[in-house]
């Protein structure tokens, strides 16, 4: 799967969680940039991107990620 | 064997100075290492407590390279249940006296740093069943568990990290100012502690005896022994403990180590939850990314519907784990559930806004400054009244208690 590829099957998680149909996302974009992404619904990201790319991350990959940029690279890495 | 004394600080600053001159990384392991045995040596007080701190060790990993093999969920849920359990009873846990008779109950085996080594165990056990290809053996797991710039009072340090600089271990200083900056790390650290810290503690110790199960009488009601009571003895802990944080992080420099950052200013933390972020900031991460995160992620996948009513819960049973970990007696359970109770309340505040508000409203509504520093000002004081329950007996709170007019 292409990064971009990627991104535009992550966008529409993104939208759908936050539930905000005008966002965009970008590598840098971090939890500061999204209104109410908040612990709790970075959980509800996580398992809806899982559910998206049928990957399963493990808690230290959950902990480690800083912005969308890693998180794509890290469903590039898990889905390849 | 004090983290600030001269005895310490001296030989650790010297040869942390003359590491980058040792000929390779074999000789940079072999002194980090020999600095490691010998200051756990002088830790450990018998020999019965060198051996349950090393079969501890040693157990977790050898649970760990069979989990890499074959994760298996009973062991890693038997294994943890075990120690958490031995946990409780080295630590003596006072509810531990409701449930077993008094000689069931006596110990006297002191393992240093054992409540850090559960939470290191804790996370290398659950990232090896998940699947680590970190090089793992036990040369370098040792070094691990036993790193004196962690062992003691933390930063909690992950594995990885640590894994990653011990394959190096090359001083992270380059030049003379980099060196320059290790060793005013360490110095303000020192003077956190012995000067700001000892302050501060001095005041406070001045009117804690006032409200313990020792003092004749209910004190009577002085304005200024109540502010030593209440404010100095968040401030001191804070200079205690991030001034540890400085000289284990600067020394950690000197040999290549990357020691955790673990306070950010957490006084001006606007809520629990940012506090938590800010203040004891490993243990705080640590907290969400091995009891918050699994455990929500629990809720949400069975209760997909009603999972942010039961966030809440998640938030404070979290907290509250980590409230009743700093400490075994009942102050301490007091405390956790006002450490779950403060980060809940803050994440219900913050829904109930966005839902009163709208998003834009609630943006607005944290751009304000003068909500921010209510806020703020809000929060630290919340802080300090968990501390007076951290601080003092049930026996010292009821006598504050009287003092301030309040009978029950």
């Amino acid at each position: 799967m292409t990064r971009s590829e990627v991104q535009v099957r992550l966008t529409g998680v993104f939208r759908d969680v936050f539930q905000s149909p005008e966002l965009e996302l970008w590598d840098a974009m971090a939890a500061r940039d999204v209104p109410g992404w908040d612990s709790m619904n970075n959980v509800r990201l996580i398992l809806s991107v899982e559910a998206e790319f049928a990957c399963k991350f493990t808690l230290r990959e959950i902990g480690k990620q800083q912005n969308v940029g890693e998180l794509m690279d890290l469903i590039i890495k898990k889905t390849t | 064997m004090e983290i600030c004394s001269i005895t310490f600080l001296f030989p650790i600053i010297l040869l942390g100075t003359l590491y980058p001159f040792l000929p390779s990384l074999i000789w940079r392991q072999l002194a980090l290492g020999a600095v490691n045995v010998i200051c756990i040596s002088l830790l450990l007080p018998t020999w019965s407590s060198a051996a349950v701190f090393f079969f501890f060790i040693l157990s977790g990993y050898g649970v760990g390279v069979t989990l890499r093999k074959h994760p298996n969920r009973s062991i890693l849920v038997g294994y943890i249940s075990l120690f958490v359990a031995a946990f409780v009873y080295l630590k003596h846990y006072s509810f531990l006296q409701l449930v077993f008779p008094a000689g069931m109950l006596h110990s006297s085996l002191v393992i240093v740093g054992l409540s850090y080594m559960l939470f290191r165990q804790i996370h290398f056990l659950i990232d090896q069943y998940q699947g680590s290809d970190d090089p793992l053996d036990l040369w370098g797991y040792l070094n691990y568990q036993i790193n004196i710039f962690s062992l003691v009072s933390g930063p909690i340090t992950r594995y990885p990290d640590f894994r990653e600089d011990w394959d190096r271990l090359e001083p992270l200083w380059l030049s003379r100012y980099d060196l320059l900056m290790a060793y005013g790390r360490i110095w303000i650290g020192v003077i956190k502690v012995m000067v700001l810290g000892a302050i501060f503690y001095h005041y406070y110790s001045f009117a804690a005896p006032l409200w313990t199960p020792g003092a004749p009488t209910a004190a009577k009601f002085h304005a200024i022994r109540i502010v030593y009571l209440f404010y100095f003895f968040p401030i001191y802990i804070y200079f205690n403990f991030s001034g540890y944080c400085d000289i284990v992080i600067g020394c950690g420099y000197l040999y290549g180590l990357r020691i955790p950052e673990n306070f950010k200013t957490p006084f001006l933390s606007r809520n629990m939850i940012e506090f938590w972020s800010r203040w004891h900031i490993t243990l705080g991460v640590w907290i969400k990314d091995y009891l918050y995160t699994p455990m929500l992620r629990a809720v949400l996948t069975r209760f997909p519907k009603r999972g942010g009513n039961l966030a809440f819960l998640c938030y404070f049973i979290a907290f509250f784990i980590a409230g009743v970990w700093h400490g075994s007696t009942w102050n301490f359970v007091v405390y956790g559930l006002l450490q779950g109770l403060g980060v809940s309340v803050a994440k219900l505040w913050e829904m109930l806004l966005t839902r009163w508000l709208g998003r834009e409203g609630h943006k607005r509504y944290l751009a304000s400054r003068p909500v921010h520093w209510a806020a703020v000002g809000l929060n630290f004081h919340y802080f300090c009244f968990t501390c007076l329950i951290f601080g003092l007996s049930f026996s010292g709170l009821r006598q504050l208690g009287l003092t301030l007019g309040l009978h029950w």
